[in-house]
């Protein structure tokens, strides 16, 4: 250890004694009692926002009077293009509205879509354990998932409601309940059900959520299913969903073309902006699992005219390595690309190959014990660039070694931008307003300050805020020749960049907004 | 430091949740300050960060990695924190329309300038920083807090020391 290491520990050490003490507990338990009432009724990918307060959206659905079921009058609701007939006065909630999906409800799935109980059950809707009086005896959601090709979602309505563990036996939300769940595909769209009811419920208020469940018709999504399961599986004891979507860019809402997201329960990572006439399969991984059973899923983009897979898996113990199914990405989706998913281990390396129908090796990556890559890395052809502050495109960066290379080119605009783009064939004026020459196919090969700042595009806010991105993270989005989603923060390895170059070394780089 | 493991049995066995916080919520506060620098967030960080795992506990897979799923909810927030505090500071920055005054730093000791340094990182640097020498987790502990690869974590901790370095020497000058 170092002396600045050790510093650094004994200033670490010294600074923790001022750490106040925790929030006293009652208010922090109340919370997490809530969370996981709430958490049992709308499944393991959603977070739900449950606050007191947050109901203050809960109301009566419109509703219009229809036929009876025996002595109770019965009408019929429709929320979210789910139509349902159940006795009057049943409270059917807008999740949306009652603040259920989070304060600022985002139309990616899965959400929950609808929840209806006895009563207006109050701020404890997902808790009445914690209810002081009389508590609602059954409840019931519905989540809208991305659609489901294959596997128990895919089944078709009609379904029957099936026993759930929940391991509610003790839980101070739901003491005692019994909890039933149904998954199903209709209309284009992909639903799970999750009813619950306490021990002393009755047989009539039983009978009716059954009978309003059954009672349920779906309306079609408006504009397609906005994304898909292509795959799920299981890695060192966490359950996972590959699920296909499309990137829209916040601000236009301009589709960006196909995203994989791998949904894990603890963890998700996307991946995005596939070049299909790339060569270099572009992929990403997450590891999941804890300590020596942590493991790797690896999951990726291959142009559609692939048919199969190869794999060599190297490293570690040897183990059987099937070469991963190309998973088919639906066309309305994205018809130039399907996926693939696969795990390996930590210590383990892997090349993955793309064949078309002629066995012919059209794409490729390799992946190893440290990530994604390398791969193929064009030659250097010039090592020096004046200073000042350039224009170009950036194909690598090595982190390790500091350096990266550049592909000089110019962003004209104007008049320039006019000629230059007549004089390569273009008629009229140039779109946008902007035109890139990159005449010189040389690469530089630059070095990089210890204080190179890093300021990429905030496509939450496009496109007017920059945030100070991190160099690792931007070296595999470059590498990957896609883009790395880390948390809401997008890191676009396609876009192009500027450069400043001082002493001969790249002190910023700053990308460029196109649109 | 967040060390302590517990199964599901624990909670029940030894008194439920209040146990469960009050074995954990005082290395949860303590991380969170390191990072942030402030006592009454790290304080709302630690209790969100307890809320958002026990209240999916009976969902954790591996529910005796319970410390492990609350360091990496803890570093999640706190990134969360600075993400949002970035951009306020650019909106206000812009609605003032010039830039924010420099408050220079007073003359202090080593130790005060080592300190100020730290404050002054990048937030993943530090974070990195603070679980590699304070956490004392290895590479591969620090990225699966961080959510990153190992080499990103390796990247990080190397970058925040070489900025320290960096900082603390052209301040000795």
């Amino acid at each position: 250890m170092n002396d600045l290491e050790r510093d650094i520990r004994d200033l670490l050490d010294e600074e923790v004694r001022s750490a106040p003490a925790p929030h006293e507990r009652t208010g922090a338990l109340r919370k997490t009692r809530r969370r996981q009432g709430a958490m049992i009724f709308s499944g393991a990918l959603v977070a739900v926002a449950l606050v007191a307060g947050s109901f203050a959206g809960l109301r009566l659905i419109d509703r219009t009077d229809d036929p009876t079921f025996g002595d109770q009058p019965i009408v019929t609701t429709s929320v979210h293009g789910i139509t349902m007939s159940h006795p009057k006065g049943w409270y059917v909630v807008d999740p949306d509205e009652a603040g259920l999906n989070g304060s600022d409800p985002s139309p990616d799935l899965p959400k929950l879509i609808l929840a209806v109980a006895p009563f207006d059950p109050g701020e404890l809707f997902a808790c009445p354990g914690m209810t002081q009086g009389t508590p609602h005896r059954f409840l019931m959601t519905i989540q809208e998932e991305p659609r489901a090709l294959d596997g128990p979602a895919s089944s078709p309505w009609p379904v029957e409601l099936q026993p759930l563990d929940v391991g509610a036996a003790e839980s101070g939300c739901y003491p005692g309940w019994e909890f039933l769940r149904a998954g199903w595909t209709i209309a284009g769209r992909t639903f799970e059900a999750r009813a619950g009811f306490a021990p002393d419920v009755s047989d009539t208020d039983r009978d009716a959520l059954l009978d309003a469940f059954a009672s349920l018709t779906f309306d079609a999504g408006t504009g397609g299913a906005t994304s898909f399961v292509l795959a799920r599986g299981t890695t060192a004891g966490e359950d996972w969903e590959l699920i296909a979507g499309v990137g829209l860019l916040p601000a236009s809402g301009e589709s960006v073309g196909l995203e994989l997201m791998l949904n894990g329960e603890s963890v998700s990572a996307g991946i995005g902006g596939f070049q299909p006439s790339n060569p270099t399969i572009s992929m990403a991984e997450q590891e999941l699992g804890t300590g020596a059973d942590t493991q790797r899923v690896v999951f990726g983009a291959v142009p559609s005219e692939a048919v199969r897979l190869g794999l060599e898996v190297s490293g570690g113990d040897p183990v059987a390595a099937p070469a991963p199914e190309i998973l088919d990405v639906p066309d309305e989706m994205d018809r130039r690309l399907n996926a693939f998913v696969f795990t390996l281990r930590l210590d383990q390396t892997a090349v993955v190959t793309a064949y078309d129908a002629s066995n012919d090796e059209i794409a490729y990556a390799q992946i190893g014990p440290e990530g994604v890559g390398p791969v193929a890395t064009p030659t250097a052809e010039e090592t020096d660039l004046e200073d000042g502050r350039h224009f170009g495109f950036i194909t690598s960066v090595d982190t390790a070694e500091r350096t990266m290379e550049f592909d000089l080119a110019y962003r004209l605009s104007g008049e320039e931008a006019n000629q230059a783009y007549q004089e390569a064939g273009g008629e009229g004026p140039v779109p946008n307003d902007y035109f890139v020459v990159n005449d010189n196919p040389g690469l530089r090969s630059l070095s990089l300050s210890f204080d190179l700042r890093l300021v990429l595009l905030d496509w939450n806010n496009c496109c007017d805020q920059t945030f100070d991105g991190d160099l690792a993270l931007f070296a595999q989005a470059i590498e990957q020749a896609g883009y790395l989603l880390d948390g809401d923060l997008r890191y676009n390895g396609l876009s192009s960049w500027w450069i400043n170059v001082e002493n001969g070394i790249v002190t910023r780089i700053e990308e460029q907004y196109s649109p | 430091m967040v060390s302590a493991a517990v199964t599901e049995g624990d909670e029940r066995q030894a008194g439920g949740l209040e146990d469960l916080y009050e074995r954990h919520a005082p290395a949860a506060v303590r991380l969170a300050f390191l990072i942030t620098s402030d006592g009454e967030l790290a304080r709302d960080i630690a209790q969100e960060a307890f809320v958002r795992v026990a209240g999916r506990f009976r969902h954790l897979r591996v529910p005796d990695a319970f410390d492990i799923y609350l360091r990496r909810t803890v570093v999640n927030l706190c990134m969360s924190h600075f993400r949002r505090r970035r951009l306020e500071r650019a909106h206000l920055e812009r609605e003032a329309a010039s830039p924010s005054p420099v408050q220079e730093p007073p003359e202090l000791g080593t130790r005060d300038e080592l300190r100020r340094a730290l404050q002054r990182l990048p937030a993943r640097q530090r974070t990195a920083i603070v679980l590699r020498y304070y956490e004392d987790l290895p590479e591969e502990g620090v990225a699966s807090a961080m959510r990153c690869s190992v080499p990103a974590a390796r990247s990080l901790v190397s970058r925040g020391m070489e900025t320290l370095r960096t900082i603390v020497r052209s301040e000795d000058r």
